[in-house]
């Protein structure tokens, strides 16, 4: 029996503004429990929600990017249930009018997509410690903003899966709308999975307590052979909540059996409709950085393998030095080479954009231009090149003017080159007899012999053409 | 400052008495609470916070001898319905559930009023949550009545029209979500604002019914009312539902609507024949309203319980004992605990209302709500077309004097109160004749929106 795995994922993501979505609590984490909250978050008596429209122009953001439509009218909903870390016992989330519809996220860089449901702004729980019979409450990160992205249920492997969620975290990274960091929760995952045959639709399960994307992938695949299992057995799958569990790589029940709760969606009286104009939608797009995405695009239309488009894309920095010195004449194949050798190993670690781009100077795209200019035109080579390329990077320095300090000019001049041979051949008798009998091997031999003899700086072209042809 | 017939308690004649140097704020302090605590056994008062007071008094006085400028309600002692916030003072909301609880905070209109000087010397007695219309649903006790005894001074406001009433205090703050301010102003023989909903912030009021609840205040005069509402109302940025576009009121001869009807209670006619007369002669142009063009307007007191309380059951969910409030001996696990401190923290009428609004909110009620806010519309759009024909529409206020202390009696309540909360349009009562027993009647004028100022000239006639 051939069943088909249909995967849903609906991922939540603390937005980085300075402060809470409804007041103006500072958005930290890690501070010491209940110091950043007020009336507010706190579910005082009295107290009223106050919108931080910074949140929605992230939302926007994010929903443009992944050409959602933007809801120019949004409202927000109570969703109600009692839990110790929800102090007015609703969390006032978007439940009928979502600031997003639509979108879709691109797997890779291929043509494959994953369609979306709706992205809409919520506020988060507080936080509860248990410590044995006490439990504690703390209320940091009461009305933290948060994103919720609903995909379609289209998903059909656990492969996809990951490859959307990875897709997604580079995303929101590179609008600065989140860290995603699944280890502090700033991204959480929860996933639906189901087992179909026939064209019978499967009972969708929901699964918890995700915390990296590998675990993600073994929680479907567990969960999905685990559907199968009781589909073949002649079983029925039942409707639930399960929990991942790392050490067995399986998903179990949740400790406590989560009964269908009717959350009964509320409008939130206390806070008007949210309006955007064409205007301020506008502008938000125009503001929106070129994404990993198309940077790669753009790289591979430079002429960059894929792979190679894939690292230099990643960190805006170097995305931006090389997209300028190609367009100053760099041969982008070189730069990147160039670049992967002896940038990269200087890159601290966890590096971001913010981290990496004090590595690059305003200059630094003209030289990088001017070190490949110089090695495609044959005046030095490539060890020249990544030597005179760490030297920009650590100095700021000229590489025109280092180069010749340095002498690390190759040597192009067949009179020169020719002299060299016939002073190798001279010193070398043995040699000079395998060279003139021809002897295999020989010519190599004698190249490598004044290559040596200058340094590694003779013209390499040059130096075989002079040898293979010999005028003497 | 002693009261007397000719010259009422007023916050403007107190304040004018500080300037001169007649009198000083501490005196106008140490006087206040000094009469509500003889007149204790009215129960109007929760808590009282004369060091509070003081301080504030002390240095409105000092600003005078050192010859500064001197706000509004300089020195002006006012109480304040106990569901409002004020900072460091206990907040019980008439309830068991906040007995024990201290607002970190001032709320927004309280705080507005102190910023011109004005001094709270109290929280002031209420229905529990401010459910109910004659504080017997008060945890600490009923409101007497300090001018007819044997009666409460109504509600849910009681406590803040008995303080004012009872001369203690010569304005009070107070709630009114469907009638709260007005129907107690009316017991006590006070003029009661009950403000268009938006006008002044709902920052720091425990939320009863969020699109129903306003501040009002109770005061003996109608200019009185309109200087608090002035210093109290505008947009306030921690309250988004708050809005500015008050007018002024540009002309000086008024159409009245006058609601063609019949009333049970001959002194409730008679009240509202004399008002008319009282307009008509100062130049009014009356105008009959047929019951034809307010047809909603029989449903108002049902569209109004199932708004009111679905949205009370939202409101009062944050009290689950876990951060503040009454705090259960034991249980066994969140839900255990939850549930005990909500059945032990919680009087009857708040349970039975909660139940009902959590019911309508719910899958088996929620089409039930739906069609009352739809009602809800409809009957907004009738009031608004009627007043785009005449300035307020007149009607009384209450139709018995206020509930007797010792009997559990069902009250006649009037759809104008809910109508005009369901509408959002202010709404002055003002005293008017008054029942058999010699206790006090009222009628109130219901305005267009954003038309306060209309309502305190028409007001201000009716007091002549």
């Amino acid at each position: 029996m051939e069943y088909l795995m249909t995967v849903g994922l609906e991922i939540h993501v603390e937005v980085r503004t300075v402060t809470k979505i409804f007041c103006d609590c500072p958005n930290r984490f890690g501070d010491e429990p209940n110091t950043n909250v007020c009336p507010v978050c706190m579910g005082l008596p009295g107290a009223l929600p106050r919108f931080n429209r910074a949140v929605a122009q992230a939302a926007i953001r994010l929903g443009t990017a992944l050409g959602c439509e933007i809801a120019k009218v949004s409202t927000f909903d109570r969703k109600n249930y009692f839990y110790p870390d929800n102090p007015c016992a609703y969390q006032i989330t978007q439940y009928e009018n979502p600031i997003c519809r639509g979108g879709a996220v691109p797997l890779g860089d291929g043509e494959k997509q994953v369609p979306l449901e709706r992205i809409h702004m919520e506020e988060d729980a507080g936080k509860l410690m248990h410590e044995g019979a006490i439990t504690r409450f703390d209320g940091n990160r009461c009305g933290v903003p948060l994103l919720e992205i609903v995909s379609k249920p289209v998903i059909h492997s656990a492969e996809d899966a990951a490859a959307y969620v990875d897709s997604l975290r580079e995303i929101l990274t590179a609008l600065e709308v989140s860290d995603c960091k699944m280890q502090n929760g700033s991204l959480r995952c929860d996933v639906n999975v189901s087992a179909s045959a026939d064209g019978v639709p499967g009972v969708p399960v929901e699964i918890k307590n995700i915390n990296s994307v590998r675990f993600m992938k073994k929680a479907i695949e567990d969960e999905f052979r685990r559907q199968c299992e009781i589909l073949s057995g002649g079983g029925a799958v039942e409707r639930e909540t399960r929990r991942f569990d790392e050490h067995s790589g399986k998903t179990l029940p949740m400790r406590k059996k989560e009964t269908a709760r009717d959350y009964r969606y509320f409008p939130e009286p206390d806070l008007p409709p949210l309006r955007f104009t064409d205007g301020e939608i506008a502008q938000l797009a125009a503001s929106l950085p070129t994404l990993p995405a198309k940077r790669r695009e753009t790289l591979r239309g430079f002429g960059l393998p894929a792979a190679d488009a894939v690292t230099m894309a990643k960190f805006r920095p170097i995305y931006d030095s090389l997209c300028k010195a190609v367009r100053l004449g760099a041969d982008v194949r070189v730069a990147a080479a160039l670049l992967s050798a002896v940038l990269f190993p200087l890159l601290p670690p966890d590096p971001s954009d913010g981290t990496v781009a004090p590595l690059v100077s305003a200059d630094f795209p003209a030289r990088l231009a001017a070190v490949c200019r110089m090695e495609t035109e044959h005046k030095i080579n490539r060890q020249s090149a990544k030597v005179l390329l760490g030297v920009v990077l650590a100095d700021d320095a000229d590489p025109v003017r280092e180069a010749e300090r340095r002498g690390l000019y190759l040597i192009s001049d067949p009179d020169v080159l020719s002299d060299m041979i016939v002073q190798v051949l001279a010193e070398n008798a043995a040699l000079a007899d395998a060279y003139r009998g021809k002897k295999k091997g020989s010519a190599d031999r004698l190249i490598g012999a004044v290559m040596k003899k200058s340094g590694g700086n003779a013209d390499p072209g040059l130096l075989r053409t002079l040898v293979q042809k010999p005028e003497e | 400052m002693k009261q007397n017939a000719h010259c009422p308690v007023t916050a403007t004649s107190w304040r004018d008495a500080l300037c001169r140097g007649d009198v000083s704020a501490v005196q106008l302090v140490r006087d206040a609470l000094r009469m509500a605590e003889e007149k204790k056994d009215l129960n109007a008062y929760i808590t009282l916070c004369p060091d509070r007071a003081l301080r504030q008094a002390e240095i409105i006085d000092q600003k005078r001898r050192v010859g500064e400028e001197l706000p509004p309600l300089a020195g002006v002692p006012f109480a304040v319905k106990d569901n409002l916030a004020v900072s460091g003072v206990r907040m019980t909301c008439g309830s068991k559930m906040l007995k024990n609880f201290v607002s970190p905070y001032t709320a927004t209109a309280v705080r507005r009023l102190e910023a011109a000087g004005g001094i709270v010397i109290g929280k002031c007695n209420l229905d529990e949550f401010a459910m109910g219309d004659s504080t017997k649903t008060s945890y600490f006790g009923t409101v007497k009545n300090p001018g007819i005894p044997g009666r409460t001074a109504g509600g849910s406001s009681g406590g803040s029209a008995a303080a004012v009433a009872a001369g203690t205090v010569p304005f009070a703050l107070a709630t009114d979500t469907g009638g709260s301010v007005r129907e107690p102003a009316a017991y006590c023989g006070l003029v009661g604002l009950r403000p268009g909903y938006g006008a002044v912030s709902r920052y720091g009021v425990t939320a009863y019914a969020s699109s129903l609840d306003t501040v009002g205040v109770m005061a003996n005069t109608v200019r009185d009312c309109d200087t608090v509402f002035s210093l109290m109302a505008g947009k306030d940025p921690f309250d988004q539902t708050t809005v500015e576009g008050h007018r002024g009121a540009d002309k000086n001869r008024f159409r009245i609507g006058i609601p063609v009807a019949e009333y049970e209670n001959g002194s409730v006619a008679a009240a509202i024949t004399d008002a008319q007369e009282q307009l008509r002669d100062a130049g009014c142009e009356l105008v009959p309203i047929l019951p034809a063009e307010l047809k909603e307007l029989p449903y108002a007191g049902a569209i109004y319980e199932a708004i009111c309380f679905s949205e009370a059951a939202e409101n009062l969910q944050r009290f689950d004992g876990v951060r503040y409030g009454y705090r259960p001996e034991a249980a066994d696990s969140a839900g255990d605990f939850f549930a005990a401190s909500r059945s032990e923290g919680f009087g009857q009428t708040v349970k039975a209302r909660l139940l009902f609004g959590t019911y309508l909110t719910g899958a088996d009620g929620v089409e039930s709500l739906r069609l009352a806010r739809r009602h809800r519309t409809v009957l907004r759009g009738e009031l608004l077309s009627v007043l785009s024909r005449v300035d307020c529409i007149l009607c009384p206020t209450v139709t018995q004097p206020a509930p007797l202390l010792a009997s559990e009696e069902e009250r006649d309540l009037l759809p104008w109160s809910f109508a005009a909360a369901l509408a959002g349009l202010p709404a002055l009562t003002v005293p008017c004749g008054s029942f058999e027993d010699g206790s006090p009647c009222g009628v109130q004028l219901v305005g267009g929106a954003f038309c306060e100022q209309t309502l305190f000239i028409i007001g201000k006639l009716l007091q002549e």
